[in-house]
Parts: structure tokens; C-alpha cells; sequence
């Protein structure tokens, strides 16, 4: 009774090399969101493509736990979605037909500040207005200023600078001037480059709450406010500051999205699969070694998503073409500070007492529980570099006021972020699991001060350290999430480092392809995306993504 | 915003491993699915997280598998080639004693005279007597493997079904050589017919409850031979943890054109004309089935929550009430990071027990072992907290740091409703403590200063995650009359249900939980059946 | 002077580019093909609603070698950019009232291509552009832009 439809494994799979071992046109390292992203558009190119990942799950910084109780829905590491609709992947990978939804919560992001007033960005830029001039009538109209300039070139300037591999800061500062952006912006100027976020700050705006507030928001891109060069990129920051997203269901679908896609395609991931060894014959890439002692052949290429400290210090160990790049590892740049976050399953959401001022604060999504003043966050960074805690600033999320899903019915998952050194005491990042819990309870105490009800809605904590950010994704050294330090002069063709900035490396057919290049880290696509345009030129693929 | 399609041949309610199964099939014979998980991630009971330290992955539900050797889904699409893969430890499962005495180990079907040799330790005529049924047992597992993998036996029409009839029954006990009245006794006057040593029947009895068939249970002749002689001690460990499996399956799905629908939790079976043609769900969207809505979640969810009980007959509706959940395999997870391995007292006898799959803990003597069981299948949280233990980071590196080990463990608790909520918070709070005490006895490094962290899943919280009502990880208890063709209850053996288009590809229908996919692989017969689609059965050399 | 689209002002303005002595010094090597997607709109006499004109720009070493109508758009292998927009859009850009660079940044042009490379060679581009705007004749017989709305001024 055996049926006529074969149940052979289909022929078009080109995963078996021919004695048996795994082979692949194209091996991946690392399956964050870059390493998907380069492994969808090489499986839509007709590649055949073999991402293994270290950990049990894809996804990387998509990270989406229960890590409270059951049913209550954590998003580890990336929470804030501020590229959706503007990266390419989103149009050529079909992210939303597979599935993947996003919602803009209308309140954005909201102040809470020590004298009880509050100050909310809208989606609606007149309401946003509206909440600014309560503190000062000049800045909101000085913001509105900003946002309508910055909104008109954000996204041909993002696109520009960000999916592409990158350029010089002087051909970029050159090209300003040549189409005389600096002459027709307010707000655009080449000195830009000298400036640090803070002085931006102080040049255009009046009022101390504003000025907090508009540093905070750039602090969570991962924008220091006191780093010389940084307000370059301030502008255009200011341009998606009303489009930050959530992504429903947690973090974690975007890397199914992106997982499905490349599976779809005939590509495959391989989780719980460390990789040992970049194996290397003539100077060229043809392979992996895993951890158990397995190999993979990489017919064609082998890209790495990790750091570049693990892909040239531990992978190519032994390769002499990258002697060079292992003596320069002392050179990449990481962060002295880091996240600290404390995730929350609640019964209630927050409610501020600054709600009384503005009732909007209570949806907002994004909350600066209390830096009053640019000093507040300049205060941080400092404490931060000294290896100090500081005195908790926390911000706060609640995502299920926008998605229901991520905790059970009536519940709420909150969120709490604090910029922290990396390594609190004696240089040391394990030194977190001793002051760990303390350190929570006085960020849960920040938040009680402003949300009055908080304490007693906390039904579960669980904290997410520097040390367990790096235990976890062991790419993210030190707790560096993005992967290298935003610094002007560790960003575009200095990241990670000079010799490595175009995505490829002294071994041929070896490429970097995560947040150690160009542009940085965050869910941004861009580094995958880019490393494909270097790869298509090397293997000469027909650039599809490209076509018009 | 435009999305996945919203019209399937099938929608497959639930992405545990039966869900998946059966959507990969009725995808390769050609359909379009649609498959819908309310949580974020698919697998079910195939869930594998970092609960307490990054870097320490725990199963925080399904341990081990035993079918893979079995099952068409693991087989019929490569799921090794999809990046399943395994380990197949020499030493399977054992118990370990605080006093140091010899620890009784019983290894791989294949490695049967180390097992004879631990069992003679104590009793030469048990270790015979064990040993040659395990033989004879596998000798006919492909048959037993069958009685799984096939939809059960049809009941004569207009009669009950007799679970005796089974035609397979007096031939098994011929060939195994064992008395045809074992049929009617319970696994446990069985173990303790057959054999001598106290150390041994204690072990013989966890392993019947592991598995969730209850010790105690009349008419478990089968049932004996199934659990304890079959499905002991033929066990694997998934690398990287179970849920790498649940990938494989995935990703088998994907490639098959299964469009998954996650964070989808269905909320309604949609009727038109008594028949089922779609699913809504908790956010409001709504999926149409041309063909067939198929429920891998429990019976009583789908047809009483789903479906409404005003749209089923009084006999279904009250078939469907009546269905039962535990005691039988109500479980609690207890995990453990630790600094190094469990080196046991035993091990001065039998060494093999420190790099043992699966060891038993905490229990000294078999009325210990029974207490434990009959308390946790009488409503109350065993006194004596004893549990099986997996290290799965002494086969496995990967679920572990370099150079630290990760701990598993069940314990057999009762029903989610017979505590309340503070009552299992207090069992988070307190039960692992406990266990640590008699752990340390029988393995004195696992202390205070080697726990770097410990954290337990209770029912209730198996039942909050997964949905697994009441915590019974087989979605239903097993019982003579909820197995085989009464599961869940004669009518609805056959996975069709009155609703026509609606089938049941869950644990709650034959062959019941464990990762072995039947329920989903014998829907795919039911609806391949009915709808004349391609049978993909009996390939790869199979005779099911 | 010749009518704006014209074969005779694509003539025009190649001889233009040509002319120009500056421009193979900042022009990269090899072969850069341009698309011009100049899509009719309710405004533009020029072209018709519904339909677009197709223009293809060669530059090699820095001269033009190809600006001529296309009868539909060049095949995706066949270009380096894009730039589209509304007729009336060019045509205001080309009659002197509205910024290009403006246009662009504010998304009325919408540009594909190697977005790098715009970078790399602003000056390149800018000269190019410059000469659509500041010194091409154009006779606008069918009526010049703003069409009645309000132009929008150069910077």
C-alpha cells in the first residue's frame, strides 16, 4: 500500500557535499539578524546557504524569553524597532507577507521629569508640539523646526550612508558641502564632526527638560551625549525619533521572519552549532569546523556575523594572512558602559504621577523616568567610564499597553533600562552578580517614585546583567551590544578597523557581515545588507535587490 | 497591511511536535497549510530555555527521546539533514543510593551483558530474567513500533471496544514468553512477579510512571511491555536540547511550504453548516480551511473552548467533560546550573552511574518510591522530594559553559487545580531545597557551594506555557478506558470528530504524549483517507 | 532652443555635457548608465497621465555617449540608476524653479543606484545636474510650470 509520491528528500536540496559531510555555497556564521539577512537574499539568489549558530535559537539580539513566569513575554535585547519600512530586507525579503507585524505606538516616547512635569513625542508632530511649548513655546518651535528639516532628507540620507558599504567622513563632509546641504539646513552644518550631542544641544535649544529629554532618546540609540563628533549624526535621529516600533509578539519574530525566508529558499540554520575553526586553503575560505569536530565546505564563501576578536583571535587562530588583524584586537573599540535591565511581569501598568500634568504620559511607550538636564546623562556616561553605579535613571517599557500577546490576560510585561559601567568593580564584569540585586531593587524604587503603583504590581522580576548579556551572546563582548563603540572615529570606514571597514578580510572569500561594520549595531539590516553588495561584486551575482 | 494568505486546504491548530507532523505531510501530498501556534515559538513540550544562567539550556518539558529510531516524521523528512542530531548514551538509566550501595544501571539494548552484570550485582536470576525479556522485546519492536503508528484497532459497530481483543496481544506474550494473564495486571504485580530485588522493581516502577503509564494500573500487561521493557533504556538526548528537534521539524515544515502562523492563538473553531472551515484567533484574524481544521491541542480545549459545546451532540459533549487529565503524568521541572557533575557514593561500587542519561535520586527503598508515586497520584506534593536527574552536559557541551554542567530532573506532582496559586509558589519556593538535601546524600559535591542556581516549573505553569491543562504532559490521563480505541473516548478514536472537516492529531488521541508525532502521523492516515491523498505511509522500509 | 524632452533637446544637452572639459576629471572610469523615469502626471503638458518617458544617459570616462528616449525602461540589468519622479517635477527643476538637490532630498525624485557613489562623486554629480538646470534652452510650447500652482523657488 505504498504510496506514489516519493518520500525521498528532494532532489533540489545541495546541502550534502559528496562524501557525506554538510556542504554549502555559502556558510554563515552567526544567525542574528545580519546573518539572516545575507543568508535570505544569497538563498534568494539561488546560492545554497548554511547559517550555524552558536546558541539554541536564531536571532541574536532578537531575543524574546519568558523569563519571569510563563506567558509573560521578554524581549532580552532589542525592543526598539526604529528601521522598519526603511530597510531594504523589509521590501525584498517580504517580511510583512510572512507574517511579521509591527505597531507605532502614538505616544512614542515620554519625560517624566523631577518637578512633576512630563513632555511626550507623538506621532503626530502638532501634539508633540503642543507638549514641548507647556516648557518652553522657543524649543517646540525650534524642534518643530528640526524634525520637519530632518524629516525631509532622513530617509534618502539614511539610505545613503547606511546601505552601502561605507565612505569616508571627509567625502561625506565634502559631499555636504558640494550640494550645499549645510547652506540650506538649520540644523545641518560641517562642524558638526567637532561637536558633541550635548553642545548640539545647548546651540539651538533653550530649556534644560527638552534638552534632557531629546539626549535621553539619542542615548538609547546608543548616541553617548558627551562624545565629540556624535551630533553629526544627531539630525537624523531626529528624523525617526516618531518611528520607533514594536514588533508584535516580541523581538524574536523578526528573526522567524527572517529564519522562514531563508528556509523557504532552501537555506537552513543550524542551531546549537559553536564553530571552532575558519578553515582556510590558499589563502581562500572553503569551510567551518565545528566545536564536535565536524566540518562544513563552503563552496563558495563563508561570511562571519560575530566580533571581530572571536572571528580573527579564535576562528582564524592560526591563519598567517590575519597575523596582522590579531595584533591590532587591542585596537577595537568597545564601550566602557553597557545596559543594565530588570524585566517585570506586572498586574497593572504604571501609572505617573506626572499623569496629572499630562495624561498622555500614561501610553507613552519609551518613559525617561527623571534626567531633568543634559548634566543628569553626562553624569551617567561619566560614572559609567569611572566604573561607578550610578544613581538609577532607569528607562522604562511596557509593551503589552500595544501588544496584548506578550503576557497573559490583564497582566503586563514591563521593561527597565539603566546605562551602566560594563565592569562595576575592580575591572571586573562578574562583579555584576554581587550587586545585581540591589541594584534592581533601587531602579524598581526610580520607577516607584514616578509610577506610584509600580512596587506592588510586580507579580516577577528577573535582571539581565552586563555579565549575562555577554554570557548569553558571547559576541557582545563586555556587554558592548552594538558591538563596537559608536565614536566617530570608530565609525564608516574606521569600523571595526580600517582594514576590515569594506567587509572584506585578508582571506578571500571570507567576509564580515555583523554589527562590527558599517554602520553599527541594532536591528538595522544594514551590515548583512552591505556585505551582499561586496559579495555579489566578488561572485558576480545578479544584483535582483537592485533592480528597478 | 497585506500578510500571509488567509485561505488553506488545512489549518493545523498548534505547533507541538504532532501539529508539525502532520502539517509536513499534508504539505508533501500537496496541500496548502496553515499552521497556528499561540505561543512564540513551535515545539510544544519540545522547549529548550536558558531559564536561570545564560549559557545553561534546560528542557524544561520533553527529556529524552526514544523514537527516533521510530518515527516516519524523524525519518520521511531527514530531519538530521534539517539539524537534528543525537546521542545515544551507553549507560541509560540507573539508581544511585545515599549509603553508597551499588547503584543498578540498565544500558543500551546493545550493551546487555553490562546490564546484566549490574543487575546481578544483586540478583543473577533478575538480571536473566530482565535481560532476556529486554532481548526478546526488541526483537519485535518494529511490530510494537506499529501498534503506535496506526490509527487503533476500530471497535466492532455498535460494541465498545475491548482493550483485550487486540489481536497483537497473545502473540506479544507468546513470543516474550511471559504469562497471557499478565495482560489483566497491573505493571507493578508484574515487576514484582518477575523480579526479586527491591532495588531493581524501584527502578522498573519509575520507569513505568515515566513514561505515564500508571504502575498501579489493571490490565497493564501491555501497557508493562510498552513502558518498561520497549521504551526504557533506549533513550536519546537531543543536542543542544530538545528544542533543536522542534527546529529540524520546523524548518522540514518550511521547506514543504507550511506557512506558520505564531503568535496566533486560536480562539474559535469556525462552523458553517456543522461543518469546520477556519479558526479565528485572540487578535481578531480570522483563516478559512477549504478542506480540514485539524486540533493538536487537548480534547477538551478544542471541542469545548474551540468548537463550543452548544455546536456537539449530548454524547460527544459529555464524552468530551468526562475526559480526564492526570495523575498519571503530572510532572514539575527542576533545572540546576552547577559548577561540576554529580559524583555519586554508588560510584565506589559502579562507576558507570556518574556518566549514567538518566539517574534516579532520593529514594532508599521500594515503599519510599511507592509513597512518592501514590502521593503525587493522590493530590498531595510527594513528602519526600526524590526525582530522575538528566546531565545531559556530560554528553552534550553545548548545554553548558565550558567546564560547568547543567541538571534536569522531574518530579511526579498531582493535578495544577490541587494547589493554589501561593501553594505552588511555595513549592518553587521550598521543593528544590529539598531535593538538594537528599541529592547531597547521595551525591556529596552537589551542594551549596557547586549549585551556581537551581529554579522549578510546576504544573501550573506547564499548563500556563504550553497549555498542557492541569500539567499532564499527555494531554490526557492514561487510563484502560482513555487508551488506545476509547482514547480520548471511543467515538473520537479514529481522530475524526463529529464536526465534519474537524480532526484531532493531538496527545489527547492515540498513541498519547511523547515525542513520537503518532497522533499527528495517524491523523494524516484518517484525512489521507478520506480526502484521497497520497499515502505516505510505509516508506523507508516501514511495515506502518 | 529646442522643446523640452525633445530629441533635439536631449541633443542639447549632451553636446553640453560634452563640452564641459571639467567633467572627465572627476568623472570615475568605465561605463555609468542613467535612467530618467519622467512619469506624466496630471500637471505636466509634456507627457501624458499614465504614461512615462524613459531616458537613458551614458556617461563613459566622462562623456556622454548615449542620451536618448527609451520605448520602455531598460531592463534591471541594464542600469546603474534611477531617477524618477514626476513630470512636472522635472520640469520645474528644468525650468529653473525648483532645487534639485531639494527635490531629491525631499523624496518629489526618488533615487536608486549605488547611493555611494553619489557620495564619492558629488562634484561629478552636481555638475551634471547643474547643467540641467542652469543652462539648457528649453522652449516650452505647450505652456512652462509651474502650470498655475506655485513654483517652488529655487535655492
Amino acid at each position: 500500500m505504498s504510496g506514489d509520491v516519493s518520500t525521498a528528500v528532494r532532489p533540489t536540496d545541495a546541502a550534502d557535499g559528496e562524501d557525506g559531510r554538510l556542504s554549502f555555497d555559502a556558510v554563515i556564521i552567526g544567525a542574528g539578524h545580519n546573518g539572516l539577512t545575507l543568508g535570505a537574499y544569497l538563498a534568494r539568489s539561488g546560492l545554497s546557504v548554511g547559517v550555524f549558530e552558536r546558541r539554541g535559537e536564531e536571532g541574536g539580539g532578537l531575543c524574546t524569553e519568558e523569563l519571569t513566569l510563563p506567558g509573560f513575554l521578554h524581549n532580552v535585547h532589542a525592543n526598539y524597532h526604529t528601521f522598519v519600512g526603511l530597510a531594504p530586507a523589509f521590501r525584498h525579503l517580504e517580511l510583512t507577507e510572512e507574517g511579521l507585524e509591527y505597531v507605532r505606538p502614538e505616544v512614542q516616547m515620554a519625560s517624566v521629569f523631577d518637578d512633576g512635569q512630563a513632555l511626550c513625542v507623538h506621532t503626530d508632530a502638532e501634539r508633540t508640539h503642543a507638549s514641548i511649548a507647556r516648557i518652553s513655546e522657543r524649543d517646540a518651535d525650534t524642534f518643530r523646526r528640526l524634525q520637519a528639516e530632518a524629516r525631509r532628507y532622513v530617509d534618502l540620507m539614511l539610505e545613503t550612508f547606511m546601505y552601502g558599504p561605507p565612505v569616508g567622513i571627509n567625502d561625506l563632509t565634502k559631499a555636504l558641502v558640494t550640494f550645499g546641504l549645510d547652506k540650506r539646513s538649520e540644523f545641518l552644518e560641517a562642524k558638526l564632526r567637532g561637536s558633541t550631542i550635548a553642545q548640539f544641544l545647548d546651540r539651538h535649544f533653550e530649556s534644560d527638560a527638552v534638552k534632557a529629554h531629546l539626549a535621553f532618546h539619542a542615548a538609547i540609540c546608543g548616541y553617548a551625549t558627551d562624545a565629540k563628533g556624535l551630533a553629526i549624526g544627531f539630525p537624523l535621529l531626529v528624523g525617526k525619533i516618531d518611528n520607533w516600533q514594536l514588533c508584535l509578539g516580541g523581538s524574536h519574530r523578526l528573526a522567524h521572519t527572517l529564519w522562514r525566508d531563508l528556509v523557504r529558499h532552501g537555506g537552513l540554520v543550524h542551531v546549537q552549532c559553536d564553530v571552532a575553526r575558519i578553515l582556510v586553503a590558499d589563502g581562500r575560505a572553503v569551510g567551518i569546523e565545528l566545536t564536535d569536530g565536524r566540518e562544513v565546505q563552503a563552496r563558495q564563501l563563508v561570511a562571519s556575523s560575530i566580533d571581530v576578536e572571536q572571528t580573527v583571535g579564535r576562528l582564524l587562530a592560526e591563519d598567517p594572512s590575519t597575523a596582522a588583524l590579531r595584533a591590532k584586537r587591542s585596537e577595537l573599540r568597545h564601550p566602557a558602559w553597557s545596559l543594565f535591565s530588570v524585566h517585570l511581569a506586572l498586574s497593572e501598568a504604571p501609572h505617573y504621577a506626572a499623569a496629572a500634568f499630562d495624561p498622555d504620559v500614561d501610553r507613552a511607550w519609551v518613559m525617561n523616568l527623571g534626567y531633568s538636564r543634559v548634566g543628569d546623562l553626562i553624569a551617567d556616561w561619566k560614572a559609567a567610564r569611572e566604573g561607578r553605579l550610578p544613581d538609577p535613571h532607569p528607562n522604562a517599557a511596557v509593551n503589552s499597553l500595544f501588544d496584548t500577546r506578550d503576557a497573559p490576560p490583564g497582566k503586563f510585561t514591563g521593561l527597565l533600562r539603566q546605562i551602566v559601567p560594563a565592569k562595576p568593580q575592580n575591572g571586573s564584569i562578574e562583579s555584576w552578580d554581587e550587586v545585581k540585586d540591589e541594584y534592581a531593587t533601587r531602579c524598581i524604587e526610580t520607577w516607584q517614585r514616578f509610577a506610584p503603583n509600580i512596587q506592588d504590581a510586580v507579580i516577577a522580576s528577573a535582571i539581565d546583567t552586563p555579565a549575562d548579556i555577554e554570557r548569553k551572546l558571547t559576541n557582545m563582548r563586555d556587554g558592548d551590544w552594538m558591538v563596537g563603540e559608536i565614536a566617530l572615529d570608530n565609525l564608516l570606514d574606521k569600523r571595526p578597523l580600517p582594514e576590515l571597514a569594506n567587509y572584506r578580510t585578508p582571506v578571500e572569500r571570507l567576509y564580515m557581515c555583523g554589527s562590527t561594520q558599517h554602520p553599527h549595531g541594532f536591528i538595522t539590516f544594514a551590515p548583512g545588507y552591505n556585505a551582499l553588495q561586496v559579495i555579489a561584486q566578488d561572485l558576480d551575482l545578479e544584483p535582483w535587490w537592485r533592480w528597478v | 497591511m497585506s500578510g500571509p494568505p488567509s485561505t488553506y486546504d488545512a489549518l493545523v491548530v498548534g505547533g507541538g511536535h504532532n501539529g508539525l507532523c502532520l502539517a509536513a505531510y499534508l504539505a508533501r501530498a500537496g496541500w496548502s497549510v496553515g499552521l497556528l501556534e499561540r505561543r512564540h515559538e513551535e515545539g510544544g513540550g519540545l522547549n529548550t530555555e536558558e531559564p536561570s544562567i545564560p549559557g545553561f539550556y534546560h528542557n524544561l518539558h520533553a527529556q529524552f527521546m526514544e523514537f527516533l529510531d521510530y518515527m516516519p516524521f524523524y525519518q520521511d523528512f531527514d530531519l538530521e539533514r534539517m539539524g537534528s542530531r543525537s546521542v545515544y548514551p551507553e549507560a541509560q538509566c540507573g539508581i544511585t543510593f545515599a549509603d553508597g550501595r551499588a547503584p543498578l544501571i540498565i544500558h543500551r539494548p546493545d550493551l546487555l551483558d553490562r546490564t546484566h552484570k549490574s543487575i546481578a550485582r544483586y540478583s543473577k536470576a533478575d538480571a536473566d530474567t530482565f535481560c532476556e525479556l529486554k532481548r526478546k522485546t526488541m526483537e519485535i519492536d518494529q511490530f510494537l513500533a506499529a501498534s503506535l503508528y496506526n490509527p487503533p484497532p476500530v471497535a466492532e459497530q455498535g460494541k465498545l471496544p475491548n482493550p483485550l481483543a487486540n489481536p497483537m496481544i497473545e502473540p506479544m506474550f507468546a513470543h516474550l514468553g511471559l504469562d497471557p494473564t499478565y495482560t489483566l495486571k497491573s505493571p507493578k504485580v508484574i515487576i514484582d512477579e518477575l523480579f526479586e530485588t527491591p532495588e531493581l522493581r524501584m527502578l522498573l516502577y519509575r520507569e513505568c510512571v515515566e513514561w505515564g503509564t500508571p504502575v498501579e494500573m489493571e490490565m497493564g500487561g501491555t501497557a508493562f511491555v510498552m513502558s518498561v521493557l520497549w521504551l526504557s533504556a533506549i533513550w536519546k538526548l537531543m543536542i543542544g536540547g530538545t528544542h533543536t528537534l522542534a527546529h529540524a521539524m520546523t524548518q522540514a515544515c518550511l521547506r514543504e511550504g507550511v506557512t506558520f502562523l505564531e503568535s496566533a492563538e486560536v480562539t474559535k473553531i469556525v462552523l458553517s453548516d456543522s461543518r469546520a472551515v477556519g479558526a479565528e484567533t485572540a487578535d481578531g484574524r480570522t483563516f478559512q480551511a477549504r478542506h480540514v481544521v485539524a486540533s493538536s491541542v487537548d480534547v477538551r480545549q478544542t471541542l469545548l473552548d474551540l468548537v463550543g459545546a452548544e455546536n456537539l451532540s449530548e454524547l460527544w459533549r459529555k464524552r468530551t467533560e468526562r475526559f480526564r487529565y492526570g495523575p498519571s503524568h503530572v510532572l514539575a521541572t527542576t533545572t540546576w546550573c552547577l559548577t561540576e557533575a554529580p559524583h555519586y557514593r554508588s560510584a565506589e561500587v559502579d562507576p558507570e552511574i556518574d556518566r549514567c542519561f538518566y539517574t534516579v535520586v532520593g529514594f532508599e527503598d521500594p515503599d519510599q518510591m511507592m509513597d512518592y508515586i501514590r502521593a503525587a497520584y493522590g493530590d498531595h506534593v510527594p513528602e519526600r522530594p526524590g526525582a530522575g536527574m538528566w546531565v545531559n552536559s556530560l554528553f552534550d557541551p553545548s548545554q553548558a559553559p565550558a567546564g560547568m554542567h547543567v541538571a534536569t530532573g522531574w518530579f511526579f506532582f498531582p493535578t495544577a487545580d490541587r494547589l493554589d496559586e501561593r501553594g505552588w509558589e511555595e513549592v518553587r519556593r521550598t521543593y528544590n531545597d529539598r531535593f538538594l538535601e537528599l541529592w547531597t546524600q547521595s551525591a556529596p559535591n552537589i551542594n551549596s557551594s557547586t549549585v551556581l542556581a537551581n529554579r522549578l516549573y510546576t504544573p501550573d505553569q506547564m499548563d500556563s506555557k504550553n497549555r498542557m491543562r492541569f500539567g499532564d504532559f499527555s494531554n490526557g490521563a492514561f487510563a484502560v478506558d482513555q487508551l488506545n480505541s476509547s482514547r480520548p473516548f471511543p467515538e473520537a478514536a479514529q481522530y475524526r470528530t463529529e464536526i465534519e472537516g474537524l480532526y484531532l492529531c493531538g496527545a489527547s488521541s492515540h498513541p498519547g504524549g511523547g515525542i513520537h508525532a503518532g497522533p499527528g502521523y495517524n491523523a494524516y492516515k484518517a484525512i489521507a483517507a478520506d480526502h484521497g491523498l497520497a499515502e505516505l505511509w510505509e516508506a523507508n522500509g516501514r511495515i506502518y | 532652443m529646442a522643446e523640452v524632452f525633445s530629441t533635439a533637446w536631449l541633443a542639447q544637452w549632451a553636446e553640453l555635457i560634452n563640452s564641459d572639459e571639467s567633467l572627465p576629471d572627476h568623472a570615475p572610469p568605465g561605463l555609468w548608465r542613467i535612467y530618467l523615469r519622467i512619469e506624466g502626471d496630471s500637471a505636466s503638458p509634456y507627457v501624458p497621465q499614465d504614461e512615462s518617458l524613459h531616458l537613458l544617459l551614458h556617461l563613459e570616462d566622462g562623456r556622454c555617449t548615449k542620451l536618448e528616449r527609451g520605448a520602455g525602461p531598460p531592463g534591471p540589468r541594464d542600469l546603474d540608476f534611477r531617477f524618477s519622479g514626476p513630470a512636472a517635477v522635472f520640469e520645474q527643476v528644468a525650468a529653473g524653479q525648483r532645487d534639485p538637490v531639494d527635490a531629491g532630498l525631499e523624496g518629489d525624485i526618488k533615487i536608486a543606484g549605488d547611493m555611494g557613489f553619489l557620495l564619492r562623486h558629488a562634484e561629478l554629480v552636481k555638475e551634471i545636474v547643474d547643467l540641467y538646470v542652469g543652462r539648457l534652452e528649453t522652449d516650452w510650447p505647450k505652456g512652462k510650470p509651474p502650470y498655475g500652482g506655485e513654483a517652488v523657488s529655487a535655492a
